[in-house]
């Protein structure tokens, strides 16, 4: 590895300006990950413990998720605004497999395939319609969160298989199995983002949509691929809630989910407008937004007052990243102008 | 005598140790149109911004109408009275022409608008200047000609005194832009204003300026009253005697029709498509640069786009080396080795956040992965290779957009030979770009057809372009094309125009 390496930049370094080492865009929201931690972590000594790490981690894996896949449909120029929804809807429907006696191992498949669905058929309405993302989500948000309700009849489902726990409460190497699953999944993530042609041809779509075309790159299969990710990692999600509880809720998911998720990506430096993010940014995101819940419930502070304080931190983040835009010598109007084109382009698709 | 308007002396600019501008003058006559050509990369856009309160320089003095000033924004050098019209268009689509021109100065009492009053100053003010509009149309739906026009106009009647063209030209059509150098010539005479175009095309400096100023690694190397100044001598004082030198030896020779042609590895035979082709054919073959022209409308683009499978292919026959061929989507032609560069550069030419490398390995990802795992220091090796052999300035490492638009261009055709294309469809491969890059990249096209045996079909609104890189010529009409081959060593611009004016059809190919 070494050799190859060497090898490689010998021949960069003659000719052409050289590659610089920058520091990862990521480096302020990190920073500030540390500053936010020290602070609560000085205000009390609970928050310093192992134990309260992991449970913070815990908690957080869920919006984790989410935001994972949120990452992949915003690097497109997307957005879902409907998992959230699925999060109910999945968590219902592992549930009612399991209370027909479908063995859990087999429920949990199922459902992941059902979830995946649920985001393939965003991508193909959103692909071969023509309609925007923001509309076709927002949508089958209503039409998930009523069937949660629909086929429950909105009452909860308790749930029987008592092995289904291991997924929610179960410990491996005293890590919580969330925990394990979200350091999994990230993993895969950001090597699929970073070193694979579909990954390419994400970051593609979102920075160019008509020059990917021409480049070659297969738009629909791409856009069905992220929202399909997205669906993914939304049914994870809802099994790991159902797990955690042992009942199936048919409103589990449509609380602060979806509002936690986007911001985590946000905040870890995915652009909304596409093409711009990494897995990295979006996790730090994530714990960050899991550092700030964990450590105000340890300080008693209200809960009413999280979603404040996170999109507060949200703000703060857009605003830093602009100016960074700016700073790099892309001046603000033509960040603005950018923007412009890319709502312009997704009209015309 | 003109008078002088605006005096700029010593101007300096540095970005990081680059320095950009090393103590230009400049000096701009009322009543006077002002060219400014150099390379790409001269200094010309950072003088330009200078100017316009843009970029703030690190040195020298402005004096406007004889007082010194410094702008700190934009804003502040347009209410001194320099407008600028840039390449990309700053009116307001949604808007229409009369809320455009009176945008931020509206006519109105007591915070109600004065239609009436503000439609009949727009008409009034359209009308003087040569537009055929009422004001109320959408901006949208204007032609870019009658937009730039509306920018200009809109910069007159917030009273420039300076007014600033950044390559004017490049997105119009022959009887726009002398239209265009007519009008500009007769605003600078009548309301006394000082013009600056920056422009590639000497013709047109020749056709519209009273002085021009060759900018040359940001050194004034040239500053002289049009009169007075040979076209050669501009040329060679854009592009340096030395690298002129250089790519006479380089390129390979033009128009050496070899005696025995290959058999044609591109046919069409009687194509039409539902929008815009009836009726074409032609023949292209390996080692061959083919030129098409023709007037806007004509269906030149949409022939490639044809050609590419963005368009459907309505009727006819296309055979690719003796198979039909009759791609679906840019990834079916480019499996069959047809590639394509785009026009539209900007709008969808390249990713603008990835690199320059990034750009050019993203079509051929597939050759340098394993199981969908890419070997991004081969595909990367590789890319860096031939972005080099097109002698790319700039850094290759940095987002693409930041890139000169010359060295944009090149590094589009660096990805387009990455494709190790058969058949090469290039449309305007040259536009907006300097004299020295365009001669570099023609000598490129050269030499691809030459020694790598690629069939390339150049589509091209300049007629000394089509002339200078292509062995012959095909004529588009209103969607027609016989097919029919005019050798370039014969032609020259005037009979090029003429013959894609002339309303008979040609005999069409057997």
């Amino acid at each position: 590895m070494m050799k190859e390496g060497q090898a490689v930049s010998s021949v960069t370094e003659k000719p052409v300006a050289r590659k610089r080492w920058k520091l990862p865009d990521e480096t302020g929201i990190l920073g500030m990950l540390i500053v936010v931690f020290v602070i609560f972590c000085a205000m009390s000594p609970n928050m310093r413990t192992l134990s309260n790490g992991l449970v913070l981690l815990l908690n957080g894996a869920v919006i984790g998720l989410l935001a994972l896949g949120q990452t992949f449909v915003l690097l497109i120029g997307g957005i879902d605004l409907s998992t959230g929804a699925n999060i109910a809807f999945m968590g219902v429907l592992v549930s009612l497999l399991m209370a027909h006696g479908v063995f859990w191992p087999l429920a949990v498949l199922l459902t992941l395939a059902a979830g995946t669905l649920m985001g393939v058929v965003n991508g193909i309405i959103i692909q071969y319609f023509r309609v925007p993302p923001f509309i076709v989500t927002f949508s089958t948000m209503g039409v998930m969160s009523s069937l949660a309700l629909i086929i429950t009849g909105a009452n909860s489902i308790s749930i029987t298989q008592p092995g289904f726990a291991f997924i929610g409460q179960g410990l491996v190497g005293g890590v919580p199995v969330p925990v394990l699953i979200l350091a999994a999944m990230a993993i895969l993530a950001g090597l699929l983002l970073s070193k694979t042609i579909l990954g390419t041809h994400i970051y593609a779509t979102g920075g160019n949509r008509e020059a990917a075309r021409l480049a070659g790159v297969n738009i629909t299969t791409t856009t069905i691929t992220v929202y399909a990710v997205s669906g993914l990692c939304a049914s994870l999600g809802g099994i790991i809630d159902t797990g955690r509880l042992m009942v199936g809720f048919p409103t589990t998911g449509l609380g602060d989910e979806l509002f936690f998720s986007i911001a985590a990506a946000v905040i870890g430096g995915v652009s909304l407008f596409g093409g711009v993010g990494r897995v990295q940014g979006a996790m730090i995101g994530a714990v960050l937004i899991a550092v700030v819940s964990d450590g105000m419930n340890v300080l008693n502070v209200s809960s009413y007052w999280q979603s404040l304080v996170i999109g507060v931190i949200v703000l703060i983040a857009v605003i830093f990243d602009t100016y960074r835009r700016r700073s790099a010598g892309v001046p603000l109007s033509e960040t603005l102008r950018s923007l412009l084109r890319t709502h312009g382009m997704r009209r015309t698709g | 005598m003109a008078e002088e308007r605006l005096v700029a002396q010593g101007i300096v600019k540095r970005y990081g140790s680059a320095t950009v501008l090393h103590g230009v003058a400049l000096t701009l006559r009322s009543g006077e149109v002002h060219g400014l050509v150099g390379h790409n990369g001269a200094g010309k856009s950072t003088l330009l911004k200078v100017l316009a309160g843009a970029v703030a320089p690190d040195g020298g003095t402005i004096l406007l109408d004889g007082r010194p000033v410094s702008f700190a924004s934009p804003a502040a050098a347009t209410a001194a009275g320099i407008a600028c019209v840039f390449q990309e268009l700053s009116l307001l689509e949604n808007l229409t022409v009369t809320q455009n021109l009176f945008l931020a100065r509206e006519i109105a009492s007591a915070g109600i608008l004065d239609k009436q009053a503000m439609r009949e100053t727009a008409r009034r003010e359209l009308a003087a200047n040569g537009l055929n509009l009422t004001g109320d149309e959408k901006v949208a739906n204007l032609p870019v000609a009658q937009r730039q026009m509306i920018e200009i106009i809109g910069a007159l009647a917030r009273n420039a005194r300076v007014i600033l063209l950044d390559e004017p030209t490049t997105a119009l059509e022959r009887g726009q832009i002398d239209r265009l150098v007519e009008t500009l010539r007769r605003i600078a005479r009548e309301r006394d204003v000082a013009i600056v175009i920056v422009d590639h095309k000497l013709d047109e400096i020749f056709a519209v300026c009273d002085h021009v100023t060759a900018l040359m690694d940001g050194r004034v190397v040239l500053d002289a009253p049009i009169a007075t100044v040979s076209h050669e001598a501009v040329v060679e004082s854009i592009i340096g005697q030395q690298e002129a030198a250089r790519l006479q030896a380089q390129a390979p020779a033009v128009h050496a029709t070899a005696a025995a042609k290959p058999s044609p590895i591109l046919t069409a035979r009687g194509v039409g498509a539902p929008r815009g082709l009836r009726d074409v054919s032609l023949d292209l073959a390996p080692g061959e640069v083919l030129g098409l022209y023709g007037l806007a409308g004509s269906g030149r683009s949409r022939l490639l786009r044809t050609l590419y499978g963005l368009e459907p292919v309505g009727h006819g026959t296309m055979r690719l080396r003796d198979r039909p061929y009759r791609p679906q989507s840019p990834r079916a032609a480019m499996r069959e080795a047809v590639v394509f560069v785009s026009e539209e550069r900007k709008a969808n030419g390249f990713i603008p956040d990835f690199d320059a490398i990034r750009n050019c390995t993203l079509p051929v990802l597939r050759r340098h992965a394993w199981g969908g795992v890419i070997r991004r220091q081969e595909a990367e090796q590789e890319a860096i290779g031939v972005l080099e052999r097109l002698r790319v300035r700039g850094d290759i490492h940095a987002p693409m957009s930041r890139l000169s638009g010359g060295n944009q261009q090149k590094a589009l055709l660096a990805k387009a030979v990455l494709q190790r294309p058969q058949v090469l469809l290039l449309d305007e491969p040259t536009k907006g770009i300097d004299v020295g890059t365009k001669a570099e990249i023609h000598a490129f096209i050269r030499s691809l057809a030459a020694q790598s045996g690629v069939a390339v079909l150049v589509v091209s609104t300049e007629e000394e372009e089509l002339l200078a890189v292509c062995d012959e010529v095909i004529i588009m009409q209103r969607g027609r094309c016989s097919g029919r081959r005019h050798e370039a060593a014969r032609l020259d611009s005037t009979t090029l125009r003429r013959l894609a004016l002339e309303t008979t059809p040609e005999p069409v190919l057997a």
